[in-house]
């Protein structure tokens, strides 16, 4: 079977095992938080930096979970792992499988694509917000997540669906391999 | 026929304005005041049934003022005004054209960064009304 | 018109939710100076949903007005609440001393996986009932208590008390 198929299989066996929710409380408190923080600091930049860091914080924990239930144990080789997260992290907790693409010769940058997800759901970014990144927060949950696994990377959005793109990308640069910081 | 359509919020103030076919001057501010006057109407209508079109609240003189209540008690006003070529659409139609338009507004509200009160400014919603007043009135 | 207005998307990890709901409690813990603070603002976000809430329930529920706070009440603890959180509330009861009603759920989505210490998480749902209850013009106050189920048992139930007004 190909990997991808495997994936695919491991992230339905998985789920299946999962509790779960319906998406729209999911949706809505994200849309709070993010307002909350619009309301709570001064410019939008220290929005943007919020979000990455509390994503931060959830894909280190997010990935100890995925670990744990599918009982996959990747080294740290991006390709691999960038299939693992758009194919059974994404798919698990967004519902969504995002595309990979411009993979560049020596795997250590890649563009990962989605349309539309629980997150985004009814937003409509008002004019006064054309710098505040929505998806900011899936940015830090990749950076956390891979930390996790051995590799620090950098995440950039490169184009936006909610500023009139017609996906959301996001580029993942690797930038070093460390010792993983478990399993391995 | 002519309509005038207007999104009154919660604490009685007009968040959006609409007019299809008639002319946006002087007939419009006499059409605007009489809107807002049929508020009571629609206070009145809105206590003897728990359906949320109103039907016709109010008229003045040849102008017929419909009513909608959303269930977090926004009104849509629809003044209707008859004029020399078409007669007034059913109360099947307006129906429709309410309950389209909650879809639209519906949508809108759920839109995290949607501040109760205020104005709707998109240019999205403001298509979306076109149509469907094009769809159901015209 | 659009599809996950009328019908919503397929379910995702409950996880996913716990996560980002703890993550917005250290943000909010992180700026608390009190705990009274801390219960407050985490009220206040579940306060934001509540017009959504009811508007997109009203609308895919194609229900009337409900003119009693019994039967909006009714509408939220079950079919709101099935919505929201996959199931109906564990019951809706009446206190006839106060006229006051009692929402009940042993174990909310909002306090699994979740160690909160002295803050009950469920504050968050509690605004999401405010919120309702004061977009249909209702405007109730609603306390949130833990009491135990019965004297026998240590086994206790989240109250959301909407008290009258």
């Amino acid at each position: 079977m190909s990997r991808e198929r495997n994936l695919a299989k491991i992230a339905e066996s998985t789920f299946s095992k999962l509790d779960k929710v319906h998406s729209e409380i999911f949706t809505m408190t994200y849309g709070a938080i993010v307002t909350t923080l619009v309301e709570d600091l001064d410019n939008v930049d220290e929005v943007n930096a919020q979000l990455d860091k509390m994503g931060h914080n959830i894909g280190e924990r997010l990935v100890d979970e995925l670990l744990a239930k599918t009982g996959l144990n990747p080294q740290p080789d991006m390709r691999y792992v960038m299939e693992i997260v758009t194919r059974v992290g994404f798919r698990i907790y967004l519902g969504i499988t995002p595309t990979l693409s411009n993979w560049n010769a020596d795997s250590t940058t890649v563009t990962l694509s989605f349309r539309d997800s629980a997150l985004s759901d009814w937003v409509e970014l008002p004019h006064t917000l054309d710098d505040l990144s929505y998806f900011q927060l899936v940015c830090g949950v990749i950076r956390g997540a891979l930390e996790m696994l051995g590799m620090k990377v950098k995440c950039t959005i490169t184009a936006d669906k909610l500023k009139g793109a017609q996906t959301t990308d996001i580029l993942v640069e690797l930038q070093e391999v460390m010792q993983a910081k478990f399993y391995n | 026929m002519s309509y005038s359509f207007v999104i009154v919020s919660k604490n009685d103030s007009p968040i959006f304005e609409y007019v299809l076919n008639g002319d946006a001057s002087e007939s419009g501010h006499l059409n605007q005041f009489i809107i807002h006057a049929a508020l009571d109407c629609v206070d009145e209508a809105q206590a003897s049934t728990t359906q949320w079109f109103l039907r016709c609240v109010d008229r003045f003189n040849d102008k017929s003022i419909f009513a909608y209540i959303t269930a977090g008690l926004t009104r849509f006003m629809l003044l209707a005004e008859p004029t020399s070529s078409t007669s007034i659409k059913s109360e099947d139609a307006i129906r429709s054209f309410f309950l389209d338009i909650n879809e639209c507004y519906l949508r809108h509200v759920m839109n995290p960064f949607y501040v109760e009160g205020q104005a709707i400014s998109s240019d999205s919603f403001r298509e979306k009304v076109a149509n469907v007043a094009r769809k159901y009135l015209l | 018109m659009e599809k996950t207005l009328k019908k919503g998307r397929p379910d995702i990890a409950m996880s996913s939710f716990s996560f980002l709901f703890a993550e917005m409690l250290n943000y909010f813990h992180s700026r608390a100076s009190s705990s009274d603070e801390l219960e407050g603002r985490l009220q206040a976000a579940g306060e934001r949903l509540g017009l959504k809430v009811l508007e997109l329930m009203t609308y895919r529920e194609k229900a009337n007005r409900k003119d009693t706070l019994e039967s909006f009440l009714s509408f939220i603890s079950n079919n709101v609440w099935r919505m929201l959180f996959g199931r109906p509330a564990d019951g809706l009861q009446r206190i006839p001393a106060d006229n006051s009603y009692m929402i009940l759920e042993s174990v909310p989505i909002t306090n699994r996986y979740i160690e909160a210490g002295q803050l009950n998480p469920a504050t968050f749902i509690t605004g999401i009932i405010i919120g309702m209850l004061r977009a249909a013009g209702f405007n109730n106050p609603v306390e949130t208590h833990v009491w135990k189920k019965d004297e026998s048992t240590n086994e206790t139930t989240n109250v959301y008390l909407v008290k009258s007004k």
